[in-house]
């Protein structure tokens, strides 16, 4: 019995027991090595990308936003329809307050009424900002739109509000009620 | 002098160091050897000297050409006069008169084409961008410095510190050349093993399985490093078996466990010799009856030599001694915790649809996997029959513990480290007969030569080309010529050299063959850095990341010390981000005042991210979701707050949030379970912003691929971005970030 205490695997145990010690000390002092501050202080604030207080006017629109009425000049609907998008006249018009005109795109997506098409036949749309024309688009199908471009940086003013306009050459006018409609606003403004 | 006279000789004169230590070191030990087999176990062991060597002249500073002529003179004079040079010892059993021919034959026809091709001029993708990529920022500088935005940096280099030793004479194809230098060593080590243990037919048939294999040839013929490593853990087996075999020499167990150590200083992945030589060297000794804890602790000492420097590098410089890994046991600021296990993920799959389809992509495919073996490899499970042998015991264990890391990274390459034990393992099994050993060697030469594997591989396989490239070798075409010719982005780094000020930084999604620039490229995925670089410039690109997104926790208003956002979910692939952290007492935000503490959990380190009013730059975890993580502020004292509004992106959908505060008495109380959610509209200016962050952290100039994601972005708008267009060079543009509008307003 005794001798069997005494055997090598007495001293295997050992040995094994011990290296794990050294490894378990050899992580733990590496561990410590590692260098997480504790806290951090606030650093230096940036500007605010404007540089001026909050304008409830911005440089976008989308016709669902509770405060969309705030952008519409004219010939666009009260309502929101579907909560998305609403019903655009003759020439409607929004405003945009902007703090820079450097290297803007004019943006809008509209969609025109395939039940409208049938009756005007092929339109063109003529988009103005602040009364310079930016371009004339004639479309014959009906469907989703999408509209970009630069706009020239002269056509625009910093620091105060801008107009965009699209005019629609054939409307649609209600027999029964006299509605007038030129196609379906989602969203417009100025982006980079 | 014509280039290739350069290159020549800083190949050779680092292969003659490593011989001249190498032999000094074994013969100083009287350690008995053969006169065949002295020359590879030498030059392993001189390698793993003089590699050592270059790491402590790099570590101060003293990597200079002068100093390395002078080191490597005194070796060479020093092996003379000992008479080093002089062959000695018996030689190994003879090799059958036929197997001698067929070696000779083989050997050469491959030796001149894998010659070649690394003295051609490096143009590996690996190669150039970070084995010699560091290695010529080590010699710019005469040693290392701290990096801390480049992970491959953080990876034990000992054979790239043999490479800085060549490259000080013969540039990037000197390197390419030492590399070569262990490929022709490991089949050489291999037969003379086979030899010494009484196999010679299967040695020279397993010499030359590995030696033709197309992934070995095109391997060790390029700034690589997994032949080195897998000759120097050959190596290490070798002379383990040589101790066990010669009654246990106690002097032999020096250069043992300084070659085992010279392992893991060449390749993580070979860290297993380490245990697996000290099983041998404990079981064996258990066996005979002699002491276990002498020679174990020769030999991890020895191990310890080589290994130690790197880990102590990587701990002072980068909080984890074995970065770029193990970042949750070893938090640092330099790799991120998602960083690595999506790497770690890639590894493991390669894109593959099944593992099912590995065995035919690492023998006969060779493109996703990155290079093939050969298919006569299909026959390595007929290896298994060797265990019927004691040598086939062993070198089948052998196989069997260095294919362990391979499912962490299924490349061909990472099959190299065990492919010389496998091969010998089948090499016993064919010996017996010569028809289907002859057979094996013959047609495995024939399918590994690279015109027959044009026949049967993709285009896409990682493999040497057709035609040898001799006259690109000798320099006959200069070196700018052929990289012009068949190096896509070759221009691209000298388009960087030559409009990026010295200094310069330049950041890339893609990176760039740094081996062939002087400038510094901080590529985004490399480091913690280079992610949150990335992340900026990517912010205003992608919808769901813009801070749009308005989650306010409203509670009574009362004064605290302390409050913290709390993420209580689990997921992935969600990270937990926000870009701004803002505190209200009714309309009025409380200006964040210096005495502020902020802390956050994980990633301490970007937490400014999330106070510093840029709508660009966001605190990440990193991590995927779990629950625990938070965002905090200690104020100064006790401040009066109602509301916390988080300005967030979208691309966060499985987070839960909620806010705890800390009272006067010094008592955490939830505040609010949930936050009220709403959207803010984009903003604009947000490219111009992430510019001028980029140039805030010293990042002048960007490199944009055209495959890079939305780059398209970036040509058509880079005057929207606030960027000039330098240059450009197939596909890659190279673009400096302009000064804000006031500063070049002031500079025109």
């Amino acid at each position: 019995m005794s001798k069997k205490y005494n055997a090598p695997e007495c001293y295997t145990h050992n040995f094994v027991t011990v290296f794990r010690l050294y490894l378990l000390f050899l992580t733990c002092i590496l561990s410590g090595c590692v260098n997480i501050p504790d806290s951090y202080a606030p650093p230096v604030q940036r500007k605010p990308l404007g540089g001026t207080e909050p304008n409830p006017i911005g440089h976008f629109v989308q016709m669902g936003d509770l405060n969309a009425t705030a952008y519409i000049v004219k010939d666009v609907a009260e309502g929101a329809e579907a909560g998305s998008w609403r019903w655009a006249r003759k020439r409607p018009e929004l405003r945009f307050f902007l703090d820079n005109t450097a290297n803007l795109s004019f943006k809008v997506d509209f969609s025109i009424a395939e039940t409208l098409l049938r009756e005007t036949g092929p339109v063109t749309i003529s988009i103005f900002i602040n009364g310079h024309p930016l371009d004339v688009l004639k479309y014959s199908e009906a469907g989703e739109k999408h509209f970009e471009k630069p706009v020239p940086a002269d056509f625009l003013r910093a620091k105060s509000m801008n107009f965009a306009a699209m005019e629609i050459d054939k409307i649609w006018v209600s027999k029964s009620d006299g509605a007038v409609l030129g196609f379906i606003l989602t969203r417009a403004g100025f982006t980079q | 002098m014509p280039q290739a006279v350069y290159i020549l000789f800083g190949a050779a004169f680092t292969v003659a160091v490593c011989l001249a230590a190498g032999r000094m070191l074994l013969r100083s030990l009287s350690i008995r050897l053969c006169r065949q087999e002295e020359h590879a176990l030498a030059f392993v062991t001189g390698a793993a000297c003089l590699s050592l060597l270059m790491f402590l002249l790099c570590a101060v500073g003293a990597a200079r050409q002068r100093v390395l002529l002078a080191i490597g003179l005194g070796v060479l004079a020093l092996a003379l006069r000992r008479g080093a040079h002089r062959s000695c010892g018996d030689s190994l059993p003879p090799v059958p008169a036929l197997w001698k021919w067929i070696f000779r034959s083989i050997f050469s026809v491959f030796f001149v084409l894998y010659f070649f091709n690394a003295m051609a001029p490096e143009m590996s993708p690996d190669g150039v961008t970070y084995h010699l990529g560091l290695v010529s920022r080590y010699y710019r500088v005469h040693g290392f410095e701290r990096v801390t935005t480049n992970m491959y940096a953080n990876l034990s280099q000992g054979v790239e510190m043999l490479f800085l030793f060549a490259f000080a004479f013969g540039r990037h194809s000197a390197a390419a050349l030492t590399h070569f230098a262990f490929l022709v060593t490991l089949p050489l080590a291999m037969l003379c093993y086979a030899r010494r243990f009484g196999f010679p037919v299967a040695g020279v048939c397993a010499a030359l399985l590995v030696f033709v294999s197309p992934v070995v040839g095109m391997d060790g013929s390029v700034a690589y490093n997994d032949v080195a490593t897998a000759c120097i853990v050959f190596t290490a087996f070798y002379l383990a078996q040589i101790w066990a075999a010669s009654e246990s020499n106690p002097a032999s167990l020096v250069p043992l466990g300084l070659v085992v150590g010279f392992g893991y200083a060449a390749k993580y992945t070979a860290f297993l010799a380490v245990p697996y030589v000290l099983g041998v060297v404990g079981w064996k000794s258990l066996r005979s009856g002699r002491p276990v804890v002498k020679p174990l602790a020769i030999v991890a000492a020895c191990a310890a030599l080589m290994i130690a420097p790197w880990m102590i590098k990587n701990t002072l410089w980068l909080d984890n001694p074995v970065s770029p890994f193990l970042n949750q046991v070893f938090p640092n600021p330099y790799i991120h915790v998602s960083f690595e296990k999506d790497y770690a993920h890639h590894m493991r799959t390669y894109g593959l649809k099944s593992d099912r389809e590995i065995p035919l992509e690492v023998t006969v495919r060779g493109g996703a996997l990155c290079g093939l073996l050969g298919p006569v490899f299909l026959l390595a499970p007929l290896g298994l029959l060797a265990l019927r042998f004691p040598a086939g015991r062993s070198l089948l264990l052998a196989a069997l513990v260095f294919l362990i890391p391979y499912p962490a990274n299924i490349g061909t390459r990472f099959l190299i480290l065990a492919l010389p034990f496998v091969a010998l393992s089948m090499g016993l099994v064919v010996e017996r007969s010569t028809l289907a050993a002859l057979t094996l060697t013959i047609v495995h030469a024939i399918f590994s030569w690279p015109l027959m594997l044009a026949v049967y591989c993709p285009p896409d396989a990682w493999r040497l080309l057709s035609k040898i490239p001799l006259r690109q070798a000798l320099r006959i075409e200069s070196e700018e010529s052929y990289l012009n010719f068949r190096m896509p982005h070759y221009g691209t780094a000298r388009m960087i050299d030559n409009l990026v000020p010295a200094g310069g930084k330049v950041f890339s999604y893609s990176g760039a063959p740094e081996a062939y620039t002087s400038r510094d490229i901080l590529v985004a995925y490399q480091s913690a850095f280079g992610n949150v670089i990335g992340d900026i410039l990517w912010l205003p690109l992608i919808p769901e990341a813009e801070p749009t997104w308005r989650l306010r926790f409203r509670y009574p208003s009362q004064p605290l010390r302390q409050i913290r956002v709390v993420q209580t979910a689990l997921g992935s692939p969600d990270h937990w981000s926000m870009a701004e952290l803002r505190i209200f007492h009714g309309d009025k935000e409380l200006s964040r005042e210096e005495n502020w503490k902020l802390r956050a959990k994980p990633n301490p380190w970007d937490v400014q991210l999330a106070f510093d009013n840029s709508p660009v730059t966001r605190w990440r975890s990193w991590q995927t979701l779990y629950p625990g993580m938070y965002v905090a502020v200690e104020f100064g004292g006790p401040e009066i707050s109602d509301s916390v509004l988080l300005e967030c992106g979208h691309d966060q959908y499985k987070i839960r949030l909620k806010l705890e505060g800390m009272d006067e008495s010094g008592k955490w109380k939830t505040l609010a379970d949930a936050p009220q959610e709403s959207d803010a509209q984009p903003q604009l200016g947000l490219r111009g912003a992430a510019i001028q962050e980029l140039r805030a952290r010293g990042v002048e100039y960007i490199l944009m691929y055209d495959f890079d994601f939305r780059a398209n972005d970036f040509n058509e708008k880079y005057r929207v971005w606030g960027m000039t267009l330098l240059g450009e060079h197939n596909g890659a543009r190279l673009f400096r970030l302009n000064p804000p509008e006031p500063e070049l307003a002031a500079r025109q």
